[in-house]
């Protein structure tokens, strides 16, 4: 009989597909949360409270990708404790996070037709 | 605190100068939120390091910020670079290789192996430095050479390659006279060799007594690559290959007979490429000198035949390699059609 634990193979397969699952939903989750300037720590917070957890590893490169590819705007500011970069969606990411949230309804009512009689 | 400080130090040094700065100042913030968000205004050393651990090993951390990734030559560029790789290689090592036998051929030298060989591996290191760097330039420029048209059409796509098929007549034919003439040549071994006992005949050739040996393995590999073509029945990479190398054997085996067959002249006072009239006569030494001269003649074309043959299996492999897609979307990208 086929032993239902799994190997640490196929552990290090699932958290890979997870990861890349994660990959494009997070800019979609990021995007939507950047209506207002925030500091990374502050996104990190919100989206951990809304059960999001993200790891900083991985949400600063991932800023900073978006505003390189100009859908975010950002800007140090000095005047707290220490200084913050803060970092606001724009019009092109306005633009672009429509789309993506077009894309993701309809995928997951897609998905969850096809997710339907699995256990 | 002073472990932080080293930890951004380490994370520095695998960043873009460019950026450097700017993104340690804000992984700085962020370390500093976070130990504060954590009610701890004075964190010991252990909370420190558990927050760095969650931030994760500095390469990785610097490397994150590569979403493309750091290479060398990427993997857009590879598939051209290898292909580039190949040629270059196989025109300078293929190249010193037949010139370095010719001109031994030609020379009256004694057969330094070593120093050819050497000559042709000093070469290979160089030639791929220079092309790996060549590329490296290209990535570190960006350059993405085009490896599609914007209006695929499939009908455009080249047609399949098939295996050239042989000629199985030709082959065992071939099979027949190598066999037939390694027997005669093992039989002519047997009973003496080339050196007639008692006396000077036509047929006395110390050099082809001396190779024997060179020259029967590499009729013996001739002979055995007919027979795996007769049994596969056309053309492929690695018969191609194999037949190529066999060449390059049958090459060096001429051109030491030719060699040997110049000193052996020189010794007895014949110079020069051509036998003149003058040098004949009719005793049995003038006979074997005709003989000799005869031999020399034959190698030489044979040798000068063996070479275009190469030539031409290292261009139908070139070819039978480029008869597919990448070649012609190489092809593209070069003439940037």
């Amino acid at each position: 009989m086929q032993s239902m634990v799994k190997t640490e193979g196929q552990v290090t397969i699932t958290e890979n597909v997870i990861q890349e699952l994660r990959r494009g939903i997070l800019i979609l989750a990021i995007l939507s949360q950047l209506n207002e300037e925030k500091y990374g720590y502050a996104l990190i917070s919100q989206l951990g409270e809304l059960g999001l957890e993200i790891d900083q590893g991985t949400l600063y490169p991932l800023l900073r990708r978006l505003e390189s590819q100009g859908l975010l705007d950002s800007n140090w500011n000095v005047e707290g404790s220490r200084p913050r970069r803060y970092y606001v969606i724009n019009i092109a990411g306005s633009a672009i996070l429509k789309d993506l949230a077009r894309e993701w309804r309809s995928l997951t009512q897609v998905i969850e037709k096809l997710l339907a009689n699995t256990k | 605190m002073e472990l932080i400080e080293r930890y951004l130090q380490e994370i520095g040094r695998y960043l873009p100068t460019n950026k450097r700065a700017d993104i340690l100042s804000e992984l700085r913030s962020s370390l500093d939120d976070t130990l504060e968000a954590r009610n701890n205004t004075s964190p010991t050393e252990d909370e420190v390091v558990q927050v760095l651990k969650e931030m994760g090993a500095p390469r990785k951390v610097a490397a994150s910020y590569y979403p493309e990734g750091q290479y060398l030559i990427g993997p857009e560029l590879y598939p051209f670079f290898q292909f580039v790789l190949t040629i270059v290689l196989l025109a300078s090592t293929g190249g010193r290789l037949i010139a370095g036998i010719a001109s031994f051929a030609l020379s009256q030298e004694a057969f330094d192996f070593v120093n050819q060989l050497w000559q042709i591996l000093d070469g290979i290191l160089p030639t791929i430095g220079s092309v790996v760097l060549i590329f490296a330039v290209l990535q570190r420029l960006n350059v993405h050479p085009e490896f599609e048209k914007k209006d695929f059409d499939p009908r455009t796509l080249p047609p399949l390659h098939k295996d050239q098929p042989i000629s199985r007549a030709e082959k065992i034919f071939s099979v027949i006279v190598g066999t037939l003439f390694l027997a005669f040549l093992s039989q002519v071994a047997v009973n003496g060799g080339f050196t007639a006992k008692g006396g000077i005949t036509p047929f006395t050739n110390p050099v082809l007594d001396h190779y024997f040996p060179w020259i029967a393995l590499s009729l013996a590999i001739g002979i055995l690559l007919d027979v795996v073509l007769l049994w596969r029945g056309h053309w492929e990479m690695s018969t191609r290959i194999a037949r190529i190398a066999a060449n390059i054997f049958s090459l060096i085996v001429l051109a030491l007979l030719t060699q040997g067959h110049t000193v052996w002249l020189n010794q007895i006072g014949v110079h020069g490429l051509v036998f003149t009239p003058e040098q004949f006569s009719p005793s049995p030494s003038g006979l074997q000198i005709l003989g000799m001269v005869s031999f020399r003649l034959a190698f030489y074309v044979a040798f000068v035949v063996t070479t275009i043959e190469t030539f031409a299996m290292i261009v139908r492999l070139i070819r039978g390699r480029g008869n597919n897609q990448f070649l012609r979307i190489s092809g593209m990208a070069l003439t940037g059609k």
